[in-house]
């Protein structure tokens, strides 16, 4: 039963991947948003600092750093425009708005991602996609 | 069955709320405020990548037709005409800005974007110059004044937004925010706190470069009169680099020099 269920977190989680609309961010679980910062020449900004405003506030919501693959990820708890204020070496930063709707999910894309990189990684959530449901269905017929 | 019932159902409720929906837009008026800034490298000073103490005593910049625009919707934008010729040590000491102009009753939304021209002043002292650097260089035992005098003319583009310890160009009914244009000096300069490998210290020129044009121990030099030094093209290239909204990048077009490097 535990397989059963992990099998299928995993198809749950790649489903909500292939929703996600844009590339410098992804949704990668149902209402949590993660991002992944990268600079112009594709390098990601690891420890940055991320500032994170919620919809129609100035003052920050709430404070985080990017892991060393550039990822951060926040639980938002309202609709509207997020904000999310990356800073990089010290020297530059980047902005990025996050239109979550009323079911905490990410409306549209971000900015900064070429298209090319886009389609990797929608390709690759298909493959998942495919593998999580054959493991899925495997582990049924297993029983 | 009944798991894979349940499966089939969260899948489609899944596909549901992942359909677009429309978000909440800000209603009402407001007011924008212009402001520039140019950082504690100009209001306080600083060393650059040579070593040098650099101190202004004015730095003048024309900064033309700043617009503050929604970068999603389209003819959405508020704009100042004409010219403002203004000195980054003309600051509020609260808050360290360049007030330059305020504009009332405009629609609210998100004005995060900000675009502006550099122009060559076109009146007074400084006629002819978009960008005038006056101030002083220590290093060891020297100190050398100098008066640095730009003509380059380009617009920057500020379309991701200011990125900066607050939200601004967030207009709500009812109140007031304030646009910022961001001048990084060091990009000129170069900033000894930096990282050598830094593109801060790799792509500037530093004091150094000035230095070369040192009379009776003062620096007072033009842009034309530099076009034959080494290092003339990167020193350009840094200036094309100089507008930020914040630490947001902006884009440069349309500039004067473009074009005459091979």
């Amino acid at each position: 039963m535990n397989k059963y269920y992990i099998y299928f977190v995993f198809l749950l989680l790649n489903t909500a991947l292939l929703f996600a609309h844009g590339t410098d961010y992804e949704v990668y679980t149902d209402g949590i948003v993660g991002i992944q910062a990268m600079y112009d020449n594709g390098m990601v900004m690891e420890n940055s600092s991320v500032l994170i405003f919620a919809p129609n506030e100035a003052e920050v919501f709430l404070e985080r750093v990017t892991d060393i693959n550039g990822f951060v990820c926040f639980k938002p708890d309202r609709a509207g425009t997020w904000v999310l204020q990356v800073r990089g070496d010290g020297v530059h930063g980047m902005r990025i708005n996050l239109n979550v709707d009323e079911n905490m999910l990410v409306l549209d894309g971000g900015n900064n991602a070429s298209e090319y990189i886009q389609k990797i990684i929608m390709a690759v959530c298909v493959v998942f996609g495919l593998i999580s449901t054959a493991l899925f269905f495997k582990s049924k017929k297993e029983k | 069955m009944r798991h894979k019932l349940f499966l089939i159902f969260l899948v489609i409720l899944i596909s549901f709320t992942c359909s677009k929906e429309k978000v909440e837009q800000v209603i009402g008026r407001g007011s924008i405020i212009f402001t520039a800034n140019g950082e504690d490298f100009i209001r306080e000073g600083f060393i650059d990548k040579n070593g040098w103490e650099i101190n202004f005593k004015y730095f003048y910049i024309n900064i033309s037709e700043p617009t503050a625009y929604m970068p999603d919707k389209e003819g959405q934008y508020i704009k100042l005409g004409g010219d403002y010729w203004i000195d980054f040590m003309d600051f509020n000491s609260e808050t360290g800005l360049v007030y330059i102009d305020e504009i009332t009753d405009v629609p609210a939304g998100n004005y995060q974007s900000l675009k502006f021209g550099i122009r060559k002043n076109s009146s007074g002292l400084y006629n002819g110059y978009s960008i005038v650097m006056q101030g002083e260089a220590r290093k060891e035992r020297e100190t050398v004044p100098f008066i640095i005098m730009l003509d380059e003319e380009l617009d920057f583009d500020g379309k991701e937004g200011y990125v900066g310890d607050e939200v601004k160009g967030l207009l709500l009914d009812g109140k007031s925010t304030a646009v910022e244009m961001t001048f990084h000096v060091d990009h000129i300069f170069g900033d000894i706190d930096a990282d050598k490998d830094s593109h801060v210290n790799t792509e500037s020129v530093g004091f150094d470069f000035f230095n070369n044009f040192k009379i009776d121990n003062e620096v007072i030099v033009t842009q034309s009169e530099m076009k034959e030094q080494i290092n003339y093209e990167k020193l350009v290239n840094a200036v094309w680099t100089l507008g930020h909204l914040g630490e947001g990048h902006c884009e440069a077009s349309n500039q004067s020099s473009a074009g005459i490097f091979k």
